[in-house]
């Protein structure tokens, strides 16, 4: 896509768009994530990394103003989530657990209401699912209905839909959990785009060190809510570090 | 994007889906015609070679004609219709839930209240169009099978406004569906909810306060023969105005307020 980012969520490239100081999360009593403090900035990618039930999506459902958090703070683009305008909403696109993709409409009219809703006229929305569907590799199915896609395709769907007004924050949550390693590509591809290119502020959450999660400029590691330290994307290890780092903050032995 | 931007690629945004959706075809189907052809067949069961289904179908449509014709169709259709409405409703709202659609609908430029501001427009707007369509489907049905009687019949105009009203009467009735199905979070919760006002609407009517019971109101007003009605039981099935608000207002703030947990 050549056009700009849509950054209208207010800070220049560069600054931080996704904050959260001491956020902390319960569920009837249990905490599920605890004081946990991380930034992402324009430009950035920042990968956070954790198994199963380590948090990685509520901390995303924060951002995303799904949850309140019950202490600390959340901002993005400097606001509550909850207090972002419509045009602030517009410049954050995310792919959280279900992919949009309306069972009755075909590819391209899921992508083109993915448009509508993030602000764009009728003709750019078209013009950005258009392009999408190519850069997702998705042009075989352009005309098919999301009850006929695969898995693999509905989530490159969501992700394509996530992307349709170029938002200048990116949040996606463990995007390649469906996709062949041609998807895989095309992901990491993508993301590099967006972030080193566009300038976009990128989380993106994975349960292992896989090639999305290697191409993030920072990884941080989340263990039963919590921020436990963060490893060098380029060290050579790094699978080998991480569960070094899980196994001693759950107190296990190797 | 400004509220009204909003509200019109919501509206689009909508359309989409609704005009595409098998339960709303599915409906549309059981509303107009299923009404129509039940009614024809309580008719010709006046005269069937079954007594007891006579005896049942007279409950109904007593002694035939237009009035009783009308009077059929309206009491089919106060329960039918809050079936087929309520089911609508609470799909349209709890289809997102269902599906996993709603968090795409989160933090959209397209508020979530503009989202469902034109769920319920386009609800009533396709509410309304059933009810039209179902009255021209009516007569026509009484006239082409000749169930109804006499086709000059003057009072035919009068009969089928007030089973228009009738009709859309029960589809405001059937709106706290839409706050159901986001309050449980899909659109099984709305079946619940249909089911227990239904049972609720026969209960009240059984002990005699069913009238005031805004629910009943429609489906008493039908059994009432005639065009006509009392100062009473006009303000009865008025209420429905009320209560149809009070389901869209709370089903906005539900939306407005909505967390995900």
């Amino acid at each position: 896509m050549e056009e700009e980012l849509h950054d209208a969520a207010g800070p220049a490239v560069g600054a931080a768009r996704l904050q959260c100081a001491g956020a902390s999360k319960r569920f009837g009593g249990e905490p599920v994530l605890e004081r946990v403090s991380l930034e992402v900035r324009g430009g950035e990618i920042h990968a956070l990394v954790g198994l199963n039930g380590a948090g990685k999506t509520t901390l995303m459902r924060l951002f995303l103003g799904m949850l309140r958090p019950d202490g600390g703070s959340v901002l993005v683009a400097g606001r509550e989530p909850s207090r972002l305008s419509s045009g602030e909403r517009a410049g954050v696109g995310y792919l959280l657990e279900h992919p949009l993709a309306y069972p009755e409409l075909t590819v391209l009219q899921n992508l083109t209401l993915a448009g509508r809703l993030a602000g764009l006229p009728p003709e750019r929305a078209r013009a950005a699912a258009l392009e999408l569907i190519g850069e997702f590799a998705l042009t075989k199915w352009e005309h098919t209905q999301g009850r006929r896609l695969s898995l693999g395709n509905k989530q490159r769907l969501g992700l394509a839909a996530a992307l349709t007004a170029s938002p200048g924050t990116i949040l996606l949550d463990e995007p390649t959990n469906a996709l062949d390693p041609a998807g895989v590509m095309i992901v990491r591809r993508m993301l590099l785009d967006r972030a080193h290119t566009r300038g976009a502020a990128v989380l993106v959450s994975s349960h292992h060190l896989d090639e999305v999660a290697r191409v993030a400029d920072r990884i941080s590691v989340l263990n039963a809510g919590r921020i436990i330290g963060s490893l060098p994307p380029d060290a050579m290890d790094l699978e080998r570090r991480f569960f070094d780092m899980i196994y001693a903050d759950s107190g296990i032995g190797q | 994007m400004t509220g009204p931007a909003q509200l019109r690629a919501a509206l689009a945004a909508e359309w989409l889906k609704f005009r595409r959706a098998r339960p709303v075809v599915f409906t549309s189907v059981f509303l107009v015609l299923g009404v129509p052809v039940m009614t024809v067949a309580s008719v010709l069961s006046l005269d069937g070679a079954n007594p007891l289904l006579a005896v049942k179908a007279e409950g109904v449509v007593g002694a035939g004609g237009w009035e009783g014709f009308f009077a059929g169709a309206a009491t089919i259709s106060a329960v039918g219709g809050l079936l087929g409405f309520g089911v609508v409703a609470g799909w349209v709202f709890g289809r997102e839930f269902t599906d996993g659609t709603i968090g795409s609908l989160f933090l959209a430029a397209v508020s979530r209240t503009a989202t469902a501001a034109a769920k319920l427009l386009l609800i009533l707007a396709w509410s309304g169009a059933v009810a039209v369509a179902l009255t021209f489907t009516l007569v026509a049905a009484g006239l082409l099978t000749g169930t109804a009687g006499n086709p000059g019949d003057p009072g035919i105009p009068a009969l089928a406004a007030k089973f228009l009203l009738i009709t859309a009467a029960t589809a405001l009735l059937a709106l706290p569906c839409a706050w159901a199905a986001t309050l449980g979070r899909g659109y099984l919760a709305s079946i619940g909810a249909v089911i227990v006002i239904v049972v609720l609407a026969q209960l009240a009517a059984m002990v005699g306060v069913g009238g005031w019971f805004p629910f009943s109101a429609p489906g008493l007003w039908a059994s009432q023969r005639g065009a006509g009605t009392d100062a009473t039981t006009a303000v009865q099935v008025l209420l429905s105005l009320p209560l149809g608000a009070l389901a869209a207002g709370l089903t906005l703030r539900s939306w407005h307020r909505l967390t995900l947990s």
